[in-house]
């Protein structure tokens, strides 16, 4: 019997030295690796979010700003009785309790239950008593003090108050900031011990951006659109003031508009930043660019004249006819301007050719999109020469048969204003960090030289021809001098061919002539009644850009 | 020689019995605290609790120390009838309380224990009686080793109706060690573990549970989250400790991770907060537990003595043994909690009972001059 309890205690002892070799192995061979993988366990990371950075008018005026806002989360590990749960804080968040019980699936220690809340929500919440189950976290809410002024400048964010349209969009990386980082222990059911928080990285703020919007004329525009849209019943309508000199985009103004605190509620049609997002048929606007590449191409003079007999032949056994079955005479190539004749137009467009005018439309950018630094702009649609089939090098003349942004337009245009030089559009002029500081300021971008200096202000002049007694006499603001084009333009009818009962009803003014400050183009789609651009359109520029003018201080002067 | 001279009990025992019972107390409230906090706003609820049981323990250690070995001979039988009636009456829906999903404690008045513990220490008291019974024939089957079989049958049944399998596997072991220390032939033994070998896997993979048990024993971080999460936060507290340990009380597996964390895995807490040289010294204490216990067992004066010595040290090294295997993932996980260590009254009290046994017989032991054995 002794023998085999020696035999028992050896077995034992070799028993235990086993387990002791295996501790060792543990504790002293992998304790290093196992250890790292307890603390992947015990530590969670926390990401600091950074503030996002403003958006400010032109003047620092805030447009879009953070504001501080509740938001909920649960922890789905400490929560035993999951349907109770929902059925105490389902009603408070105005959730049903189906879609809390789905939300506490997300996850074991995190679990978001309703992001971004009113204060008072938060407050019902809180006298739940649900310690330990849920947490709060205040978290910065986009907020855009003015409502749908700007909308589609600024554009809006989503819950994690990632840009999603407009500037938001596009300038993200630069509003975002860096997040910064924080490690904390956790326990097992996920409950950050906050004693034990320590920062890792700090986070940095996104920067503010300084849009060229002006607040005020933003608001002129805004307002005398929706005045036209109410007079006129038009679906839709656009005014897009820049400045020609610089391309800046004082006023970028749309109807129907949206607020984009609460993007979500309309559909999304609504939020199509439409000057640079829609592609129409320009219509007579679209004359001054034609004249001013056959004025640079030495064709025809200034003074040059071509018949108009109201009506002409064009291939494709296609007639011409001019507005109003207006018989217009001998014209020169202002009076094509002023009267906006189509048939005289469509002469010039024959002696220049498919090729030159081709080349100038491309020249003078269209079928490229202008660059502006805003998201979902459209390239428009310019057909190559082959393509221009039938009657289209005479149509084209007045803008039928090629597809134009009003962005587009405005950018030609500024061609027009600064002796022939494009200069390209742009929405944002500055960026300050959250210190203040100015990181970048962003100058004039010229495109390029598109006709020669004296061609521009010799279709300038004709435009103001336009303006003092032609189609686009209600432009006319008293003491400044206003060039201007209208145009008419039907639409394409589903059907093939254009619809005769629709139109696109649209002005584009420079002001002050002397020394343009102001380029506007107003667009009105399928107005009801009258459609015509001089009749709808101009009055709307004259409003617009005759509160700006004063706004500006911009002194009159006219010759 | 028919008186032997009383001697005082056996120090080096009492010495690591209180070593390990000190730190016990000490783990228990260090691995409890946070989850008593939490759970029961008192951050000492458990410590509490195992502090009445130590002094209990030590009480009963103290009585059974002074009762002469040879008067438990008598009573085994009434223990032994005792526990099969606990262990039925456990069973029975309304008396037996349930946790964890076996019903496995009787609650009298406000305390509650657990029959499997007063199992073990029937299952040593009976076999010490058995094989020095005049009818028995130990080196016989039928006389030798059917008998404590039989039993030991009828109360393995009963503990795997609760279920409680670590609790169950520890009687059969504790069973075969004292035939082995009895002199079985080892014929008999191999032939009794090729009998139990088929049950034990039928219990075994015959439960759900058991099986994924099994499985995760084997690789358990095919499923860290699942089966595997036991045996995974154990090893990780483990090896979080390293060489010293991250210090008394800065354990962080204790926070919710490590389940069981001052029961069944408090070898895990010694081990991350005193790490390896903690480890090292309870596996010291037991070595030197198992040393003393069965020199008593070897210096006791009647073969009695000596069997029921070799018993109950068989027993608490055997659950030391079975515990520490499953906490280092050697082990499938079987609910054993480590004696002294562990929080829980039954474990400790029956186990401090029984080492009052040891120490009583320690008293008795026959000095033999060298090279000059009495038998």
């Amino acid at each position: 019997m002794r023998r085999r309890t020696s035999v028992l205690l050896g077995v034992l002892l070799a028993a235990l030295v086993v387990l002791l070799a295996r501790v060792a192995q543990l504790q002293a061979i992998e304790g290093r690796t196992l250890q790292t993988l307890a603390h992947r366990q015990q530590l969670a990371t926390i990401p600091l979010e950074p503030h996002r950075g403003r958006i400010l008018d032109r003047r620092g005026r805030p447009l879009a700003v953070n504001l501080n806002a509740p938001s909920i989360y649960a922890v789905p590990g400490a929560i035993t009785h999951r349907r109770a749960f929902a059925a105490a804080i389902g009603p408070v968040l105005g959730m049903s309790s189906g879609d809390v019980e789905q939300r506490l699936t997300a996850g074991r220690h995190f679990a978001w239950l309703a992001r971004k809340v009113e204060r008072q929500t938060a407050e019902r919440v809180k006298a739940l008593n649900l310690e330990g189950q849920i947490g709060f976290l205040t978290e910065d809410r986009r907020v855009y003090p003015n409502g749908e002024l700007a909308a589609h400048a600024l554009g809006f964010v989503g819950i994690d108050s990632q840009g999603l349209s407009g500037v938001e969009l596009s300038y993200d990386h630069v509003l975002r900031g860096k997040a910064g980082r924080a490690v904390a222990e956790q326990d097992g059911v996920g409950r950050v011990l906050v004693e034990t928080q320590r920062l890792v990285e700090a986070p940095v703020d996104g920067a503010d951006i300084l849009l060229t919007i002006d607040q005020v004329i933003q608001h002129i525009a805004e307002r005398e659109l929706s005045a036209v849209l109410t007079r006129t019943k038009a679906r839709r309508g656009s005014v897009t003031v820049i400045d020609p000199r610089t391309g800046e985009v004082l006023a970028l103004a749309v109807r129907p508009a949206y607020d984009p605190n609460a993007a979500g509620a309309v559909a999304a049609d609504r939020w199509l930043p439409r000057p640079l997002a829609d592609v129409f048929e320009p219509g007579s606007t679209f004359k001054i660019f034609v004249t001013a590449a056959t004025l640079d191409a030495g064709v025809m003079g200034p003074a040059d004249r071509v018949f108009c007999s109201g009506t002409l032949r064009v291939p494709g056994s296609h007639v011409i006819r001019d507005a109003h079955n207006q018989k217009h005479g001998w014209q020169t190539m202002g009076g094509i301007i002023k009267n906006s004749c189509n048939v005289g137009s469509a002469q010039v467009a024959s002696r220049l050719g498919k090729a030159r005018l081709h080349r100038y439309i491309r020249r003078f950018g269209f079928g490229d999109p202008t660059g502006i630094d805003l998201p979902g702009e459209a390239r428009g649609i310019v057909p190559a020469p082959s393509e221009w089939l039938g009657p289209a090098l005479q149509t084209i003349a007045f803008g039928q048969g090629i597809g134009t942004t009003a962005l587009q337009l405005l950018s030609g245009a500024t061609v027009l204003a600064n002796d022939g030089v494009m200069v390209r559009p742009h929405i944002v002029r500055a960026v300050r960090d959250s210190q203040g500081r100015l990181v970048k300021a962003v100058g004039t971008e010229a495109v390029r030289q598109v006709v020669q200096p004296h061609v521009a202000r010799t279709v300038l002049q004709m435009m103001v021809g336009a303006v003092d007694d032609g189609t686009g006499a209600q432009a006319a603001i008293e003491g400044y001098t206003v060039a201007g084009k209208t145009g008419t333009a039907q639409k394409p009818s589903p059907y093939g061919g254009y619809d005769p009962s629709r139109f696109i009803a649209s002005f584009l003014g420079i002001v002050p002539v002397e020394d343009p400050r102001l380029l506007v183009l107003v667009v009105l789609d399928e107005p009801q009644g009258v459609y015509f651009g001089g009749a709808i359109a101009a009055p709307v520029f004259r409003e617009v850009a005759s509160q700006a003018l004063w706004y500006l201080r911009v002194p009159p002067g006219k010759r | 020689m028919d008186l032997v001279k009383k001697r005082a009990p056996d120090y080096w025992l009492a010495l690591a019995v209180i070593a390990l019972v000190g730190l016990g107390l000490v783990m228990v409230y260090s691995a409890s605290a946070i989850v008593a906090q939490d759970r029961f706003g008192d951050s000492s609820f458990f410590f509490k609790r195992q502090a009445l049981w130590v002094l209990l323990g030590t009480a009963a250690a103290m009585i059974a120390q002074r009762i002469h070995y040879e008067q438990l001979r008598r009573v085994t039988p009434f223990f032994v009838l005792v526990t099969l009636v606990v262990l039925t009456l456990v069973l029975i829906p309304g008396v037996g309380r349930i946790a964890g999903g076996a019903r496995r404690w009787l609650s009298i008045g406000p305390a509650s224990f657990q029959p499997a513990e007063a199992a073990k220490m029937a299952m040593a008291l009976y076999m010490a009686r058995f094989l020095t019974s005049r009818t028995a024939d130990v080196q016989g089957l039928q006389r030798g080793v059917l008998p404590p079989v039989l039993l030991a049958g009828l109360m393995l049944g009963l503990i795997l109706l609760q279920p409680d399998m670590g609790s169950a596997i520890l009687v059969g072991l504790v069973m075969a060690a004292m035939l082995f220390v009895g002199g079985a032939r080892l014929l008999h033994l191999l032939g009794l573990s090729l009998a139990g070998a088929p049950i034990l896997a039928v219990a075994v993979l015959g439960e759900e549970y058991r099986r994924r048990r099994i499985l995760a024993f084997l690789d358990p971080w095919a499923d860290p989250q699942g089966m595997g999460f036991h045996i995974i936060q154990s090893l990780l507290a483990l090896g979080s400790g390293g060489i010293f340990g991250v210090g008394l009380g800065a354990s962080r597996q204790k926070y919710f991770y490590l389940p069981e964390r001052h029961t069944d895995f408090i070898f895990a807490i010694v081990g991350e907060e005193l790490g390896l040289i903690g480890t090292a010294s309870v596996l010291l204490l037991f070595a030197l537990f198992a040393y003393r216990g069965f020199r008593i067992a070897r210096a006791a004066p009647t073969r009695y003595a000596g069997l029921l010595a070799s018993g109950i040290t068989a027993m608490v090294l055997l659950q030391a043994v079975v515990n520490i295997g499953v906490t280092t993932g050697m082990l499938p996980i079987t609910g054993v909690p480590l004696p002294f260590l562990s929080f829980g009254g039954s474990s400790l009290v029956f186990t401090m009972i029984g080492v009052g046994i040891v120490l009583n017989i320690s008293q008795y032991a026959v000095t033999r001059e060298r090279g000059n054995a009495v038998t």
